[in-house]
């Protein structure tokens, strides 16, 4: 087990995902793969309950930082239009597949 | 295990984590485990303005997978000494 999320336990923690989602939850249970056994789960921006108990798999695990304000205040974030949706770890190119039919013509064309 | 053990050599010093949803985190590192997952703690986001969900957060768990870079200080380092363990890590692996 790794004893690194040992602190954590039982203490209101904020999560990214690697699809770029953001909650904070209370954080039950966990093991060696950082699979996550989280309750009293919210969006961290709008505050909407997401689930009341989640298991989250270890790789869909980016972050897990300990929150340190108030449980009940929701954080001002201001307009929330402002804030910038965070990015997934997945680094896909919009569009590839024809990026690469472009190659493979050029190829052909030689 | 040599990155584990250099990660730990690294311990309370300052870097900066780069990860993959392009997050910039600075902090002092804390512990490092064999999946050289991290922890980092007094951390701050380089771009928080634009993502302020990490405001609130000052210690935090970084799963070692999601890791782009982690940038280093040059006098935290010492090159010539990571590649004389590297070879030696090398040829032990190869006997």
């Amino acid at each position: 087990m790794s004893p690194l999320l040992k602190d954590f336990l039982n203490k209101r923690i904020v999560v990214v995902t690697t699809d770029g989602q953001c909650v904070k939850a209370v954080l039950e249970g966990f093991d060696k793969s950082t699979n996550l056994l989280l309750s009293d789960v919210q969006d961290r921006v709008s505050g909407d309950v997401v689930a009341s108990s989640y298991l989250m798999r270890g790789n869909q695990v980016v972050c897990c930082g300990l929150l340190e304000e108030e449980p009940s205040l929701q954080p001002d974030f201001g307009a929330e239009s402002v804030i910038t949706q965070l990015k997934d770890t997945k680094n896909i190119v919009p569009d590839e597949h024809l990026i690469w039919q472009r190659v493979w013509g050029m190829k052909a064309g030689k | 295990m040599l990155f584990f053990s250099f990660f730990k050599t690294l311990v309370d010093q300052e870097v900066t984590v780069e990860l993959k949803n392009d997050i910039e985190l600075k902090g002092t590192l804390k512990s490092v485990d064999q999946f050289l997952n991290l922890k980092l703690d007094n951390i701050s986001c380089s771009n928080e303005s634009k993502y302020p969900h990490l405001s609130s957060v000052r210690n935090i768990f970084i799963r070692g997978s999601t890791v782009r870079y982690v940038y280093l200080n040059k006098n935290m380092v010492d090159t010539n000494l990571l590649q004389d363990a590297a070879r030696r890590e090398a040829m032990s692996a190869r006997k």
